[in-house]
């Protein structure tokens, strides 16, 4: 998907000087027109399988309907509810919560790690090297719930550490303590995200021209001078693409929590996916539910936005785009 | 990136969040004319062997939750048998685990040719929910004729509305009864006697502690076992009656403020307090903890059936299985549990004779054999099988005694539909002292009077 996604980019990136002179041009028409041709096909399995869903979904939220009997429309009640709910709430919470660990956090780990990687160019045996900084993103997340479960667990390895090196006294249930259970489950997606940050930034660092490292090197730049100068700038479009993997992730979280707490302890660890679960599944309220999923969409779509809107190139920013 | 790129990915990412939604959606919406609820025909039931021949070549669909080992192969012997006693019928069995079957059964149900026999759950965010939307068939004519057992929480009326009366929905045949499993060894080390009041109970609490052991093995990673713990101790507070129209919904007052919940809920803060349950309980799973006291590192583990074996496997002679013992010496003993996983008939079934003869073969005498032998508790009074351990000997007696006083109370989680979720983190917040036993208390009473408002 990753690979996908910088091809498009690419492409589009690569025809953007030649749009804006030929918007000012005017034969941008017949470019389109052949566009659309192409998009077609994906635009059809886009619109049915994604667009349809969506707008149904959205449809039901405007229903009391538990999935069997006649619905009775509400018109938007079930969003009034929502946003007085306090489950709700903090159910939005934590999951903002949880963009600090899955995504500022593995992209703040990932920059520096690259950060030094790019300071010697030639890594040796970076095939394997990525494979295992991936392997978190290929191993089924129920899985990695289990094994972190069993590793925070009271007399888990974790537990363990502490006593032998003599903090004893910071034991806990990390998954079942109120105060630690959210950071926990954040920490695990830290873990699993910092890998797909780090593949991408990898990538990415190596197609910074050596020109510009030389350059930075001739005018007597340090490393943090380096960074900020040359690595940080020549990784924008991986920056944006790993936000908005790694912020979407957090937001729309679902099945990391579902196995590792269940939402627990008492609402600690509470996420909005987990409340359209609970609503559409056990509490047979699937409009309400139907009305928490169109709420995270649009969350979702709203960081997405600005994420875009921060990760814009000065060009881009110039064209006002 | 493009824009339609992040489009792209937030539509994928927003999808997958409605999955769950737009799984029940596609294709299917509320529609604004009623489903009415399905009514038994006039016409005599037709019972027994005769029935089923009568169908002819026939392929019986069955829907069930029982996809654990040993209940997987156990449902499986039982359907050959069923085979070849009725060379004519073919049973289609199609299991998945309960939780993914009770997310998805409504919906798989309310399809155009649902199966004939299907599994549902207790309580009304399952049952209660196919029972409104017509989906099941009243069993009255084929109980009758058959002469199957009454059991309240299998009863319905009101198009759904009314649980614990009313025409029968279900049978099962299966049992559950949570007990109080405890360790021998750890017993005689203490120098105790298994505990005969309540107060004896938790003056061996108490003592094992002091002697720096884990009183109580519990995991309630997955927020179930707490509650099993709460009701346990509830039923030794609040009188059964009390407990039973709380759960029903019926007498005059049914309501969760009752002084003997409040006695209930401090006790539990004050047992957690105290530790006598096993340290970073609420990190561990219900496996944890009964491994946990498999390996002597628990004097007690109060939990169901289903771990009887493993439990009589893992102690060996150690092993011992009691009631939990009444507060007034003499008094019968009261425990959460009753009739396992109902099955029923769905409406749409075309053959309801021959599935009416499938739930008898469920309970009759020769399935309560294979399930007792198969090392678990039938529904119907059957005796423990000869080679028996003596954990499901004492099961089968704690079964019988319970059934004999009328002594079973139903889960209360069941009560209503998204209950179990708020009863769960409201016990973690009461466990862990973020909540008073009065707030605690004052809490279930309002989700329960607001949830029933609401509903009418």
């Amino acid at each position: 998907m990753p690979d996908l996604l910088v091809e498009a980019r690419d492409a589009h990136g690569g025809a953007r000087p030649r749009a804006r002179t030929t918007r000012r041009g005017g034969d941008r028409r017949t470019h389109t027109n052949s566009a659309y041709l192409f998009l077609a096909p994906v635009f059809l399995v886009f619109g049915l399988f994604l667009l349809l869903p969506l707008a149904h979904a959205a449809y039901l939220s405007l229903f009391d309907w538990d999935g069997l009997n006649a619905g009775t429309w509400v018109g938007l009640e079930n969003y009034r509810e929502l946003l007085t709910s306090p489950a709700i709430r903090s159910a939005f919470l934590h999951s903002f919560v949880l963009i600090l660990f899955y995504g500022v956090l593995p992209i703040a780990i990932a920059l520096f790690l690259v950060s030094l990687i790019s300071r010697s160019r030639h890594v040796r045996g970076l095939g394997p090297y990525r494979t295992l900084l991936f392997l978190p993103q290929v191993i089924p997340s129920v899985v990695v719930a289990i094994a972190w479960r069993w590793i925070l667990a009271q007399d888990g390895p974790l537990n363990e550490l502490l006593d032998a090196v003599g903090l004893g006294g910071l034991t806990r249930p990390w998954l079942g303590d109120f105060e630690t259970a959210l950071p926990s489950i954040g920490l695990i997606g830290t873990w699993a995200y910092y890998g797909l940050a780090m593949v991408l930034f990898i990538s990415g660092v190596q197609k910074i021209p050596q020109s510009l490292y030389d350059a930075a090197h001739m005018d007597g730049a340090g490393p943090v001078r380096e960074f900020f100068a040359v690595t940080l700038p020549g990784l924008r479009r991986e920056l944006v693409v790993a936000a908005t993997l790694t912020v979407a992730a957090a937001v729309a979280t679902f099945d990391l929590v579902f196995v590792a707490t269940a939402g627990g302890p008492g609402n600690a660890t509470t996420v909005p996916a987990l409340e359209v679960y609970r609503r559409a599944f056990t509490n047979g309220e699937v409009g309400a539910a139907a009305a928490v999923a169109t709420v995270i969409a649009v969350v979702v779509f709203a960081l997405m936005l600005a994420i875009r809107r921060v990760g814009r190139t000065p060009e881009e920013r110039e064209a006002g785009r | 990136m493009s824009l339609l790129a992040i489009a792209t990915r937030c539509a994928v990412v927003a999808a997958l969040c409605a999955g769950g939604v737009s799984a029940a959606g596609c294709g299917s919406t509320p529609s604004t004319s009623g489903t009415s609820g399905a009514t038994a025909p006039d016409g005599a039931v037709k019972t027994g062997p005769a029935a089923v021949r009568a169908a002819g070549r026939y392929t019986l669909e069955v829907l069930d939750s029982e996809s654990y080992s040993p209940r997987t192969e156990l449902m499986d012997r039982i359907n050959e048998r069923f085979e070849r006693a009725h060379p004519n019928i073919t049973v289609k069995r199609v299991t998945k685990a309960f939780q993914d079957y009770m997310s998805s059964v409504k919906l798989t149900l309310s399809g155009d040719n649902p199966a004939c026999v299907a599994m549902g759950d207790q309580g009304r965010d399952v049952d209660g929910q196919l029972v409104r939307a017509g989906l099941l068939r009243p069993l009255d004519d084929y109980a009758r004729a058959y002469d199957w057992p009454v059991d309240r929480t299998a009863q319905w009326s009101d198009g759904g509305d009314v649980w614990g009366e009313g025409e029968t929905y279900s049978v099962s045949p299966f049992y559950n009864v949570i007990a109080l499993y405890y360790n021998k060894a750890i017993l005689r080390r203490l120098g105790l006697a298994p505990p005969t009041t309540f107060d004896e109970f938790v003056r061996s609490l108490e003592k094992a502690k002091r002697a720096g052991m884990t009183p109580i093995a519990l995991g309630n990673a997955d927020r179930t076992a707490a509650a099993m713990q709460y009701e346990a101790i509830q039923g030794q507070f609040v009188p059964k009656e009390q407990l039973t129209d709380f759960v029903f919904r019926s007498g005059d007052d049914p309501t969760f403020d009752h002084p003997g919940n409040l006695d209930a809920a401090t006790l539990l803060r004050d047992w957690t307090k105290r530790g006598y349950f096993t340290e970073g309980y609420s990190g561990l799973t219900p496996q944890d903890a009964v491994t946990r006291f498999i390996k002597g590192r628990g004097l007690y583990h109060l939990t169901g059936p289903w771990y009887a074996g493993m439990i009589a496997d893992g102690l060996g002679e150690d092993a011992g299985l009691m009631l939990l013992p009444p507060r007034n010496p003499g008094a019968s003993s009261v425990a959460t549990g009753g009739l396992g996983g109902p099955w029923h008939i769905t409406s749409g079934c075309d053959e309801p004779d021959v599935a009416a003869a499938y739930l008898d073969f469920l309970i009759g005498p020769e399935v309560a054999r294979m399930v007792a032998d198969a090392g678990e508790l039938p529904s119907r009074p059957e005796p423990a099988p000869a080679g028996a351990s003596p954990i499901l000997r004492q099961l089968f007696a704690a079964r019988d005694e319970l059934q004999a006083d009328d002594g079973i109370v139903p889960f209360i989680e069941v009560a209503y539909p998204g209950f179990a979720d708020s009863f769960y983190g409201a016990l973690q917040e009461l466990m862990e002292g973020r909540v008073e036993p009065a707030a605690f208390v004052e809490r279930i009473e309002q989700g329960y009077t607001d949830h029933f408002e609401a509903a009418g």
